[in-house]
């Protein structure tokens, strides 16, 4: 039996305002435990988003990585490396908090540049295949990086969901519990010894009458 | 907000050339603390492309770092030009493990 709570005392309106008290604990425990078992239901649901990016993503690495070596190999590293600093950079990423049963995930949309940025001649055609690769591959990073930027919030959420369920589940419940069955128990027993006492009065004053 | 790329040489020219906006070759694991330090510290990086293998050389610091971060930026580890880590631990793992592995709370049959 969980103790019950410190300050109880046994009267009738404590008890009402403590049924009162445990009603509230009950529904938002029914609440919490609810939007838990939504947030691992979309957890789930990253959690396969995820392997498959990450597939796709480790999938397209490697030939980006060759084509890119092999444009070092036909036209040097130095050459490639003047030729980057004149890249068009993508004009950044534009962020946004999406918002999954009340938690902030992040939400990305990015604009990766698709033009040539360099001259067609001294140029390997493997230098295009690995820009082009490697564009592709940013797409796959960013997406890949919201999906786990949300499975990293979602798993937080869902840890923080689970303790509040179970800390009134398993104490704070109880006690109240506890203290409303004490607060009974009491009364009860106050209703028992007045009762005899009537009878006890009752009994007196018919003696004195005859 | 920018997208910024650490990784070895080839990781950072593969990754400017498709157009992030930064990229860090450190060369020692505390050259790459002060740069991820100073990453989650400025407020407009979006995401962090990070090679597998220096984050796993500066785990332990790193995953203190990370502790630090908001929703943005995000980090993700991605392999290099050899390829995935042989004996690469999953960083998302344990935190999925602790958010639905140990549920088992019998709370559903109440």
């Amino acid at each position: 039996m969980a103790e019950r709570l410190e300050d109880a005392k046994p009267t009738r309106m404590e008890l009402l305002r403590l049924k009162k008290r445990k009603l509230l604990a009950q529904t938002g425990h029914d609440l919490l435990s609810e939007k838990k078992d939504a947030l691992i239901n979309e957890f789930f649901k990253v959690v396969d988003q995820r392997r498959e990016f990450r597939a796709k993503l480790e999938k397209m690495l490697s030939p980006s990585y060759r084509a890119l070596i092999q444009a070092e190999m036909s036209m040097g590293r130095n050459e490639i490396s003047s030729i980057a600093k004149g890249v068009n950079k993508m004009e950044g990423v534009e962020i946004e908090a999406d918002n999954i049963m009340g938690v902030k995930v992040p939400l990305m949309k990015a604009e990766i540049p698709e033009e040539r940025f360099y001259g067609f001649a001294d140029t390997s055609v493997k230098l295009d295949e690995a820009v082009s690769k490697f564009r592709e591959t940013l797409k796959t990073t960013i997406k890949l990086a919201e999906i786990e930027g949300r499975l990293d919030k979602l798993a937080d959420e869902i840890e923080k969901a689970k303790r509040r369920v179970n800390s009134l589940e398993y104490i704070y419940i109880p006690r109240l519990d506890a203290t409303i069955k004490y607060i009974e128990r009491q009364i009860d027993e106050r209703e028992r010894e007045d009762f005899f006492r009537r009878k006890k009065i009752k009994a007196l004053m018919e003696q004195k009458e005859t | 907000m920018k997208v910024v790329v650490v990784g070895d040489k080839q990781m950072a020219l593969g990754f400017t050339l498709a157009g992030v906006d930064e990229s860090y070759t450190p060369e020692t694991e505390m050259e790459a603390i002060k740069i991820i330090d100073q990453l989650i510290e400025s407020t407009d990086t979006a995401v962090i492309i990070i090679s597998e293998r220096i984050a796993e050389s500066i785990r332990e610091k790193f995953t203190e770092l990370k502790l630090r971060k908001g929703l943005y930026p995000v980090i993700v580890e991605l392999p290099d030009k050899d390829g995935p880590l042989e004996d690469k631990k999953d960083p998302l793992k344990d935190k999925i493990r602790r958010a639905v592995g140990i549920d088992i709370t019998p709370q559903e049959n109440r």
